[in-house]
């Protein structure tokens, strides 16, 4: 347990390593907030990108806050002495979210309603949500594109496109050129970003 | 045997509240532009009901603190009842506390502890959260118990929406949490996410049929839309008070129920101050400037309203109505005499507001509606006669006889009160005037009269004059007083008419 936290930089401060296949992306933020991102080095594709609040108390921990990719655990609800007293049950769909370079990828995984007409994929552009319904009442699931939302573009229904291989629900939308352009740009300001060398990394 | 049949009968019996004198008022009787009407119990004062209707407003708007008002009159002109009305109609959220100033003298705390206790109860604090939690109507619940007896449960929990359905896996506190709220399928529950305190809604409609047997407690929901899991803001109010009974140190919330909080230091204050002007800025917090009600306000003493002057001008100050039934009197711990017993400079900064004495017609209407509240049928004889013994002697006597006379028509089995009936109570009963004028009459007769003459003669310079004059008027009106005592009640407004 950490007595003295460090001063949070006033700029935010990227480092960057390389494991695996993958290169990690690590941001501190001005208001003590962290974020990770994980891209696939042979593709460049964004593969998890997740967040995590200031901790501002010793006895407090802030789990991190997956927005893109998959989360280790499902839903669990802790008591006191954080032992689990509910969670979800395996045999749930889960929910991932993904990306990739032309477009924005969602998987509902471990689903099972076998036919296709079961699935109801849908996008509201005026609510600027993407719903998805079944049938049997068994799966709802209501979610938006949080970079669209915060540039204000708006949603087309012809952008959306879905299928269903068992047991997996894949539903894609196509990114605009805007967005396009735009990672375009931060891929290349991240390509500046040295490598931290992992051989030389002092260990404590 | 018997006693469990009593309860049984008094469980089917509907519950039935204690009446109060002021129980009839359900708010200010006011419309949208502050015309005051006869309704909500409430009767007469316009002009006083007008002036606190503009004093809601400036709580509503919430952007002024510490003002002050004062209702002043003379006594059972409704300063309570008005008081009352302006709690009732802020409703329930708003921080109304009601004290009587003699409520501040106390062994264990100061005077103005006590004071800075009830001015920080009048200020809300409105904290808002927002949780995640699962809503849905429970499918089934599952409990597997192991085989032994001995070891932990575990279960299963099937929830839906009206889109969708998700089972989630229970751990022995879950089951046990499920079993205690006595939740079964058909249940629309939430559970919060991050405690997993569970709360029942309600039933489902869709689980509703023709000819259950249900509680007349339980109430039937519809089936939650959309996903199970949802974010939801969840508002609290607490009052200043009771963030610093919490963080006293040496006491702990416990206190709060206790009420033995004993004396807060100042330092507790300040950092709890400083702590939700943070909030504020935050925007996680909003303050709720309520009502602080002083009844009987002269009987603070002169440190106390020192104490008021300066209480008021703090920024955190709620809105203080004070109410006194005092005319020209000394202050409270002082020679000097002051309007209403109240300092001249505390005075300057209040808003007054008069009530005045009820009309006949007012005094009737009052009556009518406590007849309905205490529930007792009088017939128009009857509501005459007890008219103009509100007029004569006083409404509170009059409201007192309501009981007293429904009792007496019982007795002679009797269906409606009748003036004969009101008649007896007030041959029963002295009110005031009849009571100051016997012992005017006989009061050497009492215990300790010559020594109490002695003392008045002595203290004779100091008596005002109308105070002698008023006596002197009584003195020769119980010369008549004597002669109507055994008259028919007919008689009696004559009788007073001095």
């Amino acid at each position: 347990m950490m007595m003295q936290q460090s001063q949070p930089p006033t700029q935010p401060t990227v480092t960057a390593i390389i494991s695996g296949n993958r290169k990690k992306f690590h941001t501190s933020l001005p208001d003590g907030s962290e974020s990770v991102e994980e891209y696939d080095t042979s593709n460049g594709a964004l593969m998890v990108r997740k967040r995590r609040e200031k901790v501002t108390t010793a006895s407090e921990t802030k789990t991190w806050k997956y927005e893109v990719g998959e989360p280790e655990a499902r839903m669990a609800i802790l008591d006191g002495n954080s032992q689990t007293i509910m969670t979800e049950n395996v045999n749930n769909p889960i929910f991932v979210v993904q990306d990739s370079v032309p477009s924005y990828v969602w998987r509902v995984r471990n689903i099972f309603y076998p036919q296709e007409k079961t699935y109801q994929v849908s996008c509201q552009p005026r609510d600027r949500k993407i719903t998805i319904r079944t049938t049997n009442k068994k799966y709802f699931k209501v979610f938006n594109i949080p970079d669209m939302d915060a540039l204000g573009l708006p949603y087309e229904e012809d952008k959306l496109s879905w299928s269903y291989s068992s047991p997996t629900l894949i539903i894609r939308y196509e990114k605009p050129p805007q967005i396009k352009r735009l990672e375009e740009e931060k891929r290349k300001e991240r390509e500046k970003v040295p490598v931290v060398d992992q051989e030389n990394c002092k260990t404590q | 045997m018997d006693v469990a049949k009593i309860s049984e009968a008094k469980d089917l019996q509907t519950r039935m509240e204690r009446i109060g004198a002021h129980s009839h008022i359900r708010g200010l009787g006011l419309n949208d532009s502050l015309e005051a009407r006869a309704s909500e119990g409430m009767v007469g004062q316009s002009k006083a009901r007008k002036g606190v209707g503009i004093i809601y407003q400036m709580i509503k708007e919430g952007n002024l603190s510490g003002r002050g008002v004062l209702l002043a009159g003379q006594p059972g002109t409704g300063k309570t009842a008005i008081a009352m009305g302006l709690a009732q109609t802020l409703g329930a959220e708003a921080a109304f506390t009601s004290i009587a100033a003699s409520e501040i003298y106390s062994h264990e705390m100061s005077k103005t502890e006590a004071l800075t206790q009830a001015i920080r109860r009048s200020i809300a604090v409105r904290i808002k959260e927002e949780t995640e939690m699962i809503e849905g109507e429970v499918i089934e619940i599952q409990i597997d118990r192991p085989a032994s007896g001995t070891g932990s449960k575990s279960g299963k929990l099937t929830l839906k929406t009206t889109d969708m359905e998700t089972v989630y896996d229970l751990g022995g506190k879950m089951i046990d949490a499920l079993t205690k709220e006595k939740v079964t399928s058909g249940d629309v529950i939430t559970i919060d996410k991050a405690t997993g305190r569970i709360t029942r809604l309600g039933r489902s409609f869709t689980r509703s049929k023709d000819f259950e047997v249900v509680g007349s407690n339980v109430k039937f929901v519809q089936c939650p839309e959309g996903e199970l899991q949802k974010r939801k803001e969840v508002v609290h109010t607490v009052n200043l008070h009771e963030i610093d009974v919490i963080n006293s140190r040496n006491q702990g919330f416990m206190a709060l129920f206790s009420g033995d909080t004993g004396e807060i230091k100042p330092e507790v204050r300040e950092q709890i101050n400083t702590k939700v002007g943070e909030w504020r800025e935050e925007g996680k917090a909003e303050i709720v400037p309520g009502v602080l009600f002083i009844d009987e306000v002269h009987m603070l003493d002169i440190e106390c309203f020192s104490f008021l002057n300066q209480a008021m001008e703090n920024e955190l100050a709620p809105i203080i109505i004070m109410a006194s039934n005092r005319g020209i009197t000394t202050i409270r711990g002082t020679d000097q005499s002051s309007p209403h017993g109240i300092p001249i400079d505390l005075l300057d900064r209040l808003l007054i507001i008069p009530t005045v004495p009820y009309s006949e017609d007012e005094i009737r209407k009052i009556l009518k509606i406590r007849l309905e509240e205490e529930d007792v049928d009088m017939s128009d004889d009857g509501l005459d006669a007890l008219t103009r013994l509100g007029v004569e002697t006083s409404l509170r006597y009059a409201i007192q006889t309501i009981t007293t006379s429904a009792l007496v028509c019982a007795k002679r089995k009797g269906s409606q009160v009748e003036a004969q009936d009101i008649a007896k109570v007030y041959s029963l009963f002295v009110d005031v005037q009849r009571s100051t004028q016997y012992l005017q009459e006989y009061n050497e007769m009492y215990m300790f009269s010559e020594k109490q003459d002695k003392s008045l003669f002595a203290s004779r310079a100091s008596v005002p004059m109308s105070v002698i004059n008023v006596t002197l008027k009584l003195m020769a009106a119980s010369n008549k007083f004597q002669l109507s005592h055994n008259r028919s009640y007919g008689a009696i407004g004559s009788a007073f008419g001095c």
